[in-house]
């Protein structure tokens, strides 16, 4: 028996039942650019850079499961623009400082911006007021950085069976929620071991220890694109500078 | 102080669940227990909660820290899971010490109808009193400009009616005292057809149609050829056996009165004078899918109609017309357009912010608490209905073939005769600018901010699911109504309810709101259009698809 | 060839001058760059005033009103106007003041501060008023390239000057995109 097949542009992409379009192009060894999805977790569907066209509309790649022979057309110039100007949106939306943030080199959306040819955002920024909670030991949470993923939330709940983070507010004053009734990390039992403690692809939940130990410069996206690294953090046991 | 005391006799005890009232104040867990005992008649649990935050800012003014503590450990939660919800639904309040809150509502047409200048009046009389702010449109642009008062309508709002408010709530007349005419909502019906003559007799109906074949009822409904009425147009016979074929447990019916369009109130008045034939419609769809419950999840902006409808439910139960077989209950919305959507509504109902779901599956298949689920609008249900009494045939000789029947239109703006005009589809647009008096028509918004703005040149238009789907509302501009005001207005509606999930619809309306905010000539025409394709073309649910729209179409008018 | 040597004008409004360190640091590149462009007005010329010109970089973005002045008139000077560094696209480090009033950030300046001493708040008309928001150049004026980094590497700037010598849009490689 042949295994069914989708199309990627002209790449034919083998898949088994129950896998989206996203996990079965990974699986086959490509690239589509992401921020809140995570293999080891539950899609998500609400950064929207996995956008792909199939039959005319655009559908995200995460949450689209995969069909026998569907065309799915990914390299298009309106297509890369459209990823660029959300990773742009996203700058504009909080407050990414690069510079004096620690995680750059390392960041996610840093790297997506460089390898989808940002130069700036074209959206001026929106400069919101954000929170910042230093009450737990081992994480700093700089909500400036969020970029409302979920992956720490989603980490918790399915990989440390814990209830730690959450989403609240809306539109505009979306933030993001510790789950203690004092509303701070700390009073929650996140420990520093937890998965949710090192999934954070921007620096919004950062690890006080360990810091500065790989000077900019030399880090996980400074050589190499993400579309060739992937996505990764240097504490996820896959990185060696 | 007319308020009352924590060791005085209540005086609010003399008012009933949900009803005007001033709400007290000053927390008290039994008072709290009582009313939620009323509300439920059960013992109550996390999927209530909700539910139990309205009953709770409604009649003590706001969810305090004290009270969402008390809620929180009822619920074996944390306080910030409350807080959470207190966050994401707007008529929600942490902390409010002022007795009132008085939101009015700001659709372009109450602006265009001098919202603004009403709302400074009030605020500069009475900041000690009450807080006044804004809120979306309520329903009520065929009689406004009008606000809500601790959730119920004042309306024909004007500056001598303000002054006498503001007299009240100077000299702290409880609310429940305040004239009852203040708060009187016209039906405004200008055209009836068959479903605005339609009252049918549930102790016929409910009998007649529980011992009819659930698939004939539906094959019946797909035989009239019946869409659903909230804007989408789905065959609503295929969504009830797609439901029916999905092997489950439990169903559900749910009826959609989250009436959020701005510009549209005809479920308002479905609700006001058809609520029979919309729960007939509900039982009926109940027993063709094999479902016992039925939900009616009623915007927090038609709180004034709870009680009635709570009222002729329990009438319902008391004849047996609902029951052990099926039965239907009430949850209220409390100020989040976004629940409209339907799998937005699912997660509400289950007590949760209104996000939407990832679709496929779609709610046939994994509804609420995961079982098939029927949600349809409250003019679909009450069609169906018509339907069932009707027949199929009879329905099908009005409107058109792709779209059978008559729909409702809720028509407001520059027109004499503002109201509901019920048409059957097909019926050209300028058919009814004329029946509405709308005698200097320069545009036309025809669905609300998601639908489409006709000018001259599409007035011709059959409204029909074919040519421009009607959803419910008719918002009419003279000559004398600029059109970048009017996208001003509706783009900042979507940055205030989109809900935050995903990039290019949170983050992408913030700015579109911001940059249209600037004069016109300062405006960068291109960036906006890309940017609202892109809010459009990427969004995760109904609301980012269409929040770039009305961008778009002043840009394609003004701009192209 | 001897063509005209390309006119180019710097200079630095809400930065730290770290770009200006950065375009020289470009060892000895720089004897061929000189072949290449003149400067007019820059901190590196002391020339005041500004003429028409080929290039104008500007670093670092808009925080008073002087800032604007400034900007504007390179857009009206310079045929190509390039934003240089984080600051001038995204405001950078000082739009971390962006979180407070104007006021509160005088009061905690000039008043409140560690160490002030005889706290007065300045009030000389010849001072420039504080805008309410530090914000990107590109906000007020049309911008045509943009340089990202903290500083931007030299071999940036050098392609961007060869970009409009060669009158093509500018091919910022993977190394040259840098936002730190």
């Amino acid at each position: 028996m042949n295994e069914p097949v989708f199309w990627l542009d002209d790449k034919a992409i083998p898949f088994r039942d129950g896998q989206t379009v996203m996990t079965a192009v990974t699986a086959a060894g490509h690239y589509i650019p992401h921020l809140c999805h995570h293999p080891d977790l539950t899609p998500h569907g609400s950064c929207r850079l996995c956008i792909v066209q199939i039959d005319g509309r655009i559908r995200a790649a995460c949450t689209t499961p995969a069909q026998a022979n569907m065309k799915v057309t990914f390299d298009t110039t309106l297509l890369n623009q459209q990823r660029r100007q959300i990773v742009e949106l996203l700058f504009a939306e909080g407050n990414h400082l690069c510079p004096s943030c620690e995680v750059s080199g390392n960041c996610q959306l840093q790297a997506l911006a460089y390898d989808l040819g940002m130069t700036h955002s074209e959206f001026a920024p929106l400069y919101p007021q954000r929170e910042t909670d230093g009450s737990h030991p081992d994480i700093f949470v700089d909500q400036d950085r969020c970029i409302f993923c979920e992956l720490c939330t989603r980490s918790a709940r399915e990989l440390d069976q814990k209830n730690i983070f959450g989403i609240s507010g809306r539109g505009s004053h979306t933030y993001l929620l510790a789950h203690s009734d004092s509303g701070k990390l700390g009073d929650t039992a996140l420990t520093e071991t937890d998965r949710a403690a090192h999934i954070c692809p921007v620096g919004c939940l950062l690890p006080r220890n360990g810091n500065y130990q790989i000077p900019i410069g030399e880090r996980l996206y400074d050589a190499q694109p993400i579309h060739i690294r992937g996505n990764h953090r240097p504490d996820d046991g896959e990185f060696t500078p | 102080m007319k308020r009352s005391q924590p060791d005085q006799p209540d005086t609010s005890q003399a008012t009933g669940l949900l009803s005007r009232c001033t709400p007290r104040h000053e927390w008290n867990a039994d008072l709290a227990s009582q009313w939620l005992q009323q509300r439920f008649g059960r013992p109550w649990k996390r999927a209530d909660l909700l539910q139990a935050l309205i009953v709770i800012q409604h009649h003590f003014g706001s969810v305090t820290p004290v009270a969402q503590q008390w809620l929180a450990h009822h619920c074996q939660t944390d306080r910030a899971e409350i807080r959470a919800l207190i966050h994401f639904y707007h008529f929600l309040e942490e902390d409010d010490p002022l007795p009132l809150r008085i939101r009015f509502a700001s659709n372009i047409i109450e602006q265009h109808q001098g919202l603004q200048a009403l709302l400074e009046q009030l605020q500069h009389s009475v900041h000690q009193h009450a807080r006044v702010s804004k809120t979306a449109c309520i329903g009520l642009s065929d009689q406004g400009p009008a606000a809500l008062v601790n959730g119920f309508p004042l309306t024909h709002l004007n500056a001598r009616r303000i002054e006498a408010i503001a007299e009240k709530l100077q000299q702290q007349v409880p609310l429940q005292e305040w004239p009852a005419e203040w708060f009187r909502v016209e039906e405004n019906v200008r055209v009836a057809g068959p479903l605005l003559s339609f009252h049918p007799d549930p102790g016929n109906f409910i009998p007649n149609i529980r011992a009819r074949d659930p698939h004939a009822i539906i094959n019946e409904i797909k035989t009239a050829g019946l869409r659903g009425r909230g804007g989408a147009g789905f065959p609503t016979g295929v969504k009830w056996e797609h439901c029916a074929a999905t092997p489950a447990p439990q169903r559900y019916v749910v009826c959609n009165a989250d009436e959020g369009e701005p510009g549209t109130f005809k479920d308002r008045v479905l609700l006001q004078r058809h609520a029979d034939a919309v729960f007939c419609g509900m039982a009926l769809c109940g027993h063709a899918i094999g479902a016992r419950h039925g939900i009616v999840y009623l915007r927090g902006e038609y709180l004034f109609l709870f009680a009635p409808l709570q009222q002729r439910l329990q009438h319902w139960r008391t004849q047996q017309w609902l029951g052990d077989h099926f039965d239907i209950e009430i949850h209220l919305g409390a100020g989040a357009y976004v629940c409209g959507e339907e799998t937005a509504l699912l997660e509400s109902v289950e007590g949760k912010r209104g996000i939407p779901r990832v679709k496929p599956p779609f709610p046939v298949q994994h509804g609420l608490f995961g079982m098939p689920t029927v949600v349809n609008n409250v003019e679909t249900f009450a069609a169906a209905a018509w339907i069932a009494e009707q027949g199929a045939d009879a329905f099908r000789q009005s409107g058109t073939p792709q779209s059978a029947g008559t729909h409702v239109h809720s028509v407001s703006g520059d027109c004499a005769k503002p109201g509901i005009y019920e048409l059957p589809f097909g019926t050209p647009l300028d058919q009814l600018l004329t029946l509405c008096g709308a005698t200097d028509c320069v545009l036309v918004q025809v669905g609300g901010p998601s639908g489409v703005m006709v000018d001259s040149s599409g007035f011709q238009q059959p409204l029909a699911h074919e040519s421009m789907s009607p959803g419910g509302s008719i918002m009419v501009f003279d000559h004398s109504r600029a059109h970048l005001d009017i996208a001003r207005n509706f783009t900042a509606f979507f940055k205030d309810e989109s809900c935050g999930f995903c990039t290019p619809c949170r983050a992408g309306c913030q700015i579109l709101q911001r940059d249209l905010q600037q004069p016109s000539h300062r405006i960068d025409t291109q960036a906006l259009r890309q940017l609202a394709q892109l809010v459009n073309d990427t969004s995760h649910c109904g609301l980012g698809q269409t929040a770039g729209r009305p961008v778009l179409f002043w840009l394609d008018r003004e701009h192209p | 060839m001897s063509a005209r040597k390309l006119k180019v004008a710097t200079c630095s409004l809400a930065g730290c001058f770290g770009c200006h360190m950065s375009f020289l640091d470009m060892d000895e590149q720089i004897v061929d760059l000189i072949e290449l462009i003149e400067f007019d007005r820059s901190p590196l010329t002391d020339i005041k005033t500004i003429g028409a010109c080929d290039i104008g970089l500007i670093e670092g973005g808009l925080c008073n009103d002087e800032n604007v002045h400034v900007l504007q008139q390179f857009r009206q000077h310079c045929r190509i106007l390039v934003a240089v560094g984080a600051c001038a696209i995204n405001g950078g480090v000082p739009a971390l003041r962006n979180r407070f009033t104007v006021q509160e950030c005088l009061e905690e300046s000039y008043l409140h501060g560690v160490g002030v001493v005889e706290a007065q708040i300045p009030a000389d008309p010849e001072l420039p008023s504080l805008l309410p928001q530090v914000i990107p150049i590109q906000n007020v004026v049309k911008v045509d390239f943009f340089l990202p980094g903290c500083p931007p590497p030299a071999t940036a700037f050098v392609e961007i000057i060869q970009a409009v010598r060669d009158n093509r849009e500018p091919r910022l490689d993977y190394p040259m995109r840098r936002f730190d």
